[in-house]
């Protein structure tokens, strides 16, 4: 096992597109790294780099302290799982597990002894004998992953493992993934576009944005102390609402204005710990974000937390929790980091309609109890203490 | 002019006559009671082929099988003779060793010919690869008797000293040998070989067409799968690609030996059989047209059959197999 060292990397495609970007990233030995972002961003090109299947244009790449630019995918010893799985149609489970085996010219006997472990941990014992053709899409992924298991190789490449899969069986396999990477502690890189599976699965998650690394850290930390507008905007479901808002200094204290001026909330030190450079744009615009979560029921906060006079335009019933939309007027952030962030042409679209109006809704997030009606005026509380204060040019934090 | 305008005329009325056919019977059909109208409008449809296909083709077989037990004229019983003399009358065993020899190299040749250039290809620039595979199918497009004249030119024979205009002897006169007519020697049955070469070259263009399609097909990231897992590319190929054409190839191989068997032309125009490059499809013609044993004709029709079934049945379960894959 070992680590897996991006230094500088760069790639350029023949055509002059440049995808990757002075990536530098490290996954430590037997760490779970996760390699996210939008679809375009360069994800798969930086794990098909480590695998060898893609040149590398510049930089450099280790894997164990080796340098690995110039070695074919053979020499680096890694293992790789296909968002197509990849299995080959004409080999029975336990021959597609084992062909690896059998090109490094391993004994018959360890090759049957580590294929049927690998079986028996992921419960394909008894389809051994089939091909592939007659599994399940989940038992396929079960066989690309015995097919990498078996091999004890340096490190586990995962490329979208589990797009293909229904969404109950992908929430099923995300905790085994993880839960069977824990137990080999094998040094796995994985890419997906969804940022539950980030969340949930690594014990780091990369963000990629257009072929530039936006930020590297521990699922929470991601999700609490956003490093740009982008990180804010991506990891988060539903997503961080943002809103042009005015920062006003009075009386040796802070508050937001929304609504063009309308509303004025407070806001308590403790969010300036997080944001210093929020103290300093007094009288500006910044890119105000706030969870859905940071919202309460009024009678929760202070009254100058309270946001009042709010229309809701939408409610929905999760069981555990209610989604409460509501309308405020004011502007949402149209940048190109927002537009990475929701990687949907027509979702961007309909909030650049929204800028357009001058107003956009947010979602906040409520315990599933007396639920207000579409068109109501209700009062929100919110938890300004973990609001997020960004530069609306730049993206960039205000810390 | 008069034979182009004839041609024209024939397929006008072949064609047209097909459709008043089918456009009678229908009305006739639609007539009758409704419940008649459906049971019988398959038949209506199905009939006409049906009809031709007994009259033209099953008929004759039976009746060719009929014939091979019967003498020269068709007229007194034989039993077995026919088969007998087949089995045992050197010309005849001749022309059974030529025949397997056609049948063992011409599908095996033209098939490995056909993936070689097939792969090959695949990793040209796409218009690179149009081109190089629309030569090489060209030959395809030949006739079987012009691609025969081709082939006497190049095995021709001029004498020492002459310019040698046959490609194979300028060869090989050019590298120190005696000027050879090459389609003479039939030792090692050098000549019979040299002629399954002309067979090869217009089959393997038909091979690398559907080979490399099949190619095309084979998922790209089974290969890389292949590379990870350690795979060299030779591996890559006979262990990833070769399996997953595996029953193109089959259908292939089977496909060129039937044609094989069928392929009278080439020899004809070259040798006409002599200095022993007879096989079965010249025997047959022979037997009918020149010696006019219509009993023996049908035998070597008999044998050809018996030996084209199972490479048939073979063939169209692998063609079955392949379109429940795609």
């Amino acid at each position: 096992m070992a680590n897996i060292v991006f230094e500088d990397i760069q790639k350029v495609f023949p055509d002059g597109t440049q995808a990757i970007f002075d990536l530098n990233l490290e996954v430590n030995d037997q760490e779970f790294v996760i390699l996210v972002g939008p679809s375009g961003c360069g994800k798969s090109t930086a794990l098909r780099m480590v695998a060898g299947l893609e040149d590398i244009s510049g930089g450099k790449m280790y894997i164990g302290d080796k340098v690995v630019n110039d070695l074919t995918p053979k020499e680096r010893d890694i293992a790789m799982v296909f968002q197509s799985y990849a299995l080959y149609p004409h080999m029975s489970v336990a021959d597609n597990m084992g062909f690896a085996l059998k090109l490094a010219k391993i004994d018959k006997d360890e090759i049957e002894r580590r294929v049927n472990d690998a079986a028996e941990i992921l419960g394909l014992t008894e389809y051994l004998h089939r091909k592939p053709k007659a599994l399940s899409g989940g038992q396929r992924q079960r066989v690309a992953m015995g097919r990498a298991i078996v091999r004890s190789p340096q490190a586990f490449l995962m490329d979208e493992p589990l797009s293909n899969l229904d969404a109950k069986l992908r929430v099923a396999m995300r905790a085994e993934i993880a839960s069977l990477q824990n137990r080999l502690g094998v040094t796995t890189l994985y890419v997906t576009h969804d940022q539950v599976e980030a969340m949930t699965m690594g014990d780091r998650v990369a963000v990629l944005k257009l072929g530039r690394l936006q930020q590297v850290d521990s699922p929470q930390q991601l999700y609490d102390n956003p490093d740009n507008l982008f990180v804010a905007g991506f990891i988060g479901s539903p997503a961080m609402n943002m809103a042009e808002a005015t920062v006003r200094r009075d009386d040796g204290r802070l508050f937001v204005e929304l609504d063009n001026g309308q509303t004025r909330l407070a806001v308590p030190e403790e969010a300036l710990e997080r944001y210093p450079g929020a103290a300093q744009r007094d009288g500006g615009k910044v890119a105000l974000g706030i969870r859905p979560e940071h919202f309460t029921p009024p009678e929760e906060v202070a009254d100058e937390q309270r946001w009042r006079g709010r229309e809701v335009t939408l409610v929905e019933m999760l069981g555990a929790e209610m989604l409460v939309h509501f309308h405020t007027d004011s502007p949402p952030i149209v940048s190109e980091d927002m537009k990475a962030a929701i990687d949907d042409e027509e979702a961007f679209e309909d909030l650049q309609r929204q800028a357009a109006t001058g107003g956009q809704d947010f979602v906040s997030r409520f315990e599933p109890t007396s639920p207000p009606k579409v068109g109501d005026s209700i009062d929100v509380g919110v938890r300004t203490e973990h609001v997020h204060f960004f530069d609306i040019e730049s993206g960039a934090a205000l810390r | 002019m008069q034979t182009l305008l004839f041609g024209f005329g024939a397929i006008v009325a072949g064609v047209g006559g097909i459709v008043v056919l089918y456009w009678v019977l229908n009305k006739v059909v639609e007539q009758l009671p409704a419940k008649w109208e459906e049971r019988l409008k398959p038949y209506v449809f199905i009939g006409p082929p049906l009809l031709l296909l007994g009259v033209f083709l099953l008929w004759p077989a039976v009746r060719t099988v009929y014939l091979s037990f019967f003498d020269a004229r068709a007229a007194n019983f034989v039993a077995l003779d026919n088969y007998v003399r087949m089995f045992t009358t050197p010309r005849y065993v001749e022309s059974l060793v030529n025949s397997l020899i056609w049948i063992l190299i011409v599908p095996a040749l033209s098939v490995a010919l056909g993936l070689f250039v097939a792969v090959l290809s695949d990793r040209l620039k796409a218009t690179a690869e149009k081109l190089v595979k629309s030569i090489i199918f060209m030959p395809m497009a030949i006739a079987l008797v012009a691609a025969g004249t081709t082939f006497l030119f190049i095995y021709a024979w001029a004498p020492p000293g002459a310019d040698q205009y046959g490609m194979l002897n300028a060869i090989w006169t050019g590298l120190g040998g005696e000027p050879q007519r090459w389609l003479s020697i039939d030792a090692a049955r050098i000549n019979t070989i040299l002629l399954t070469l002309v067979l090869v070259w217009m089959q393997a263009g038909f091979a690398m067409v559907l080979l490399s399609a099949a190619i095309k097909n084979v998922p790209e990231d089974t290969l890389e799968a292949a590379r990870v897992d350690g795979a060299t590319e030779v591996q890559i190929f006979f262990r990833v690609v070769v399996p997953q054409i595996a029953t193109t190839i089959m259908v292939l191989l089977t496909t060129i030996t039937i044609f094989v068997l069928k392929t009278f032309d080439v020899v004809w125009v070259t040798t006409g059989g002599r200095f022993g490059t007879e096989f079965l499809p010249v025997t047959f013609f022979r037997e009918l047209v020149v010696v006019r044993d219509q009993g023996m004709a049908a035998t070597v029709i008999v044998v050809i059959l018996v030996a084209t079934i199972p490479i048939m049945v073979y063939n169209v379960k692998q063609y079955r197999k392949q379109e429940a894959m795609a």
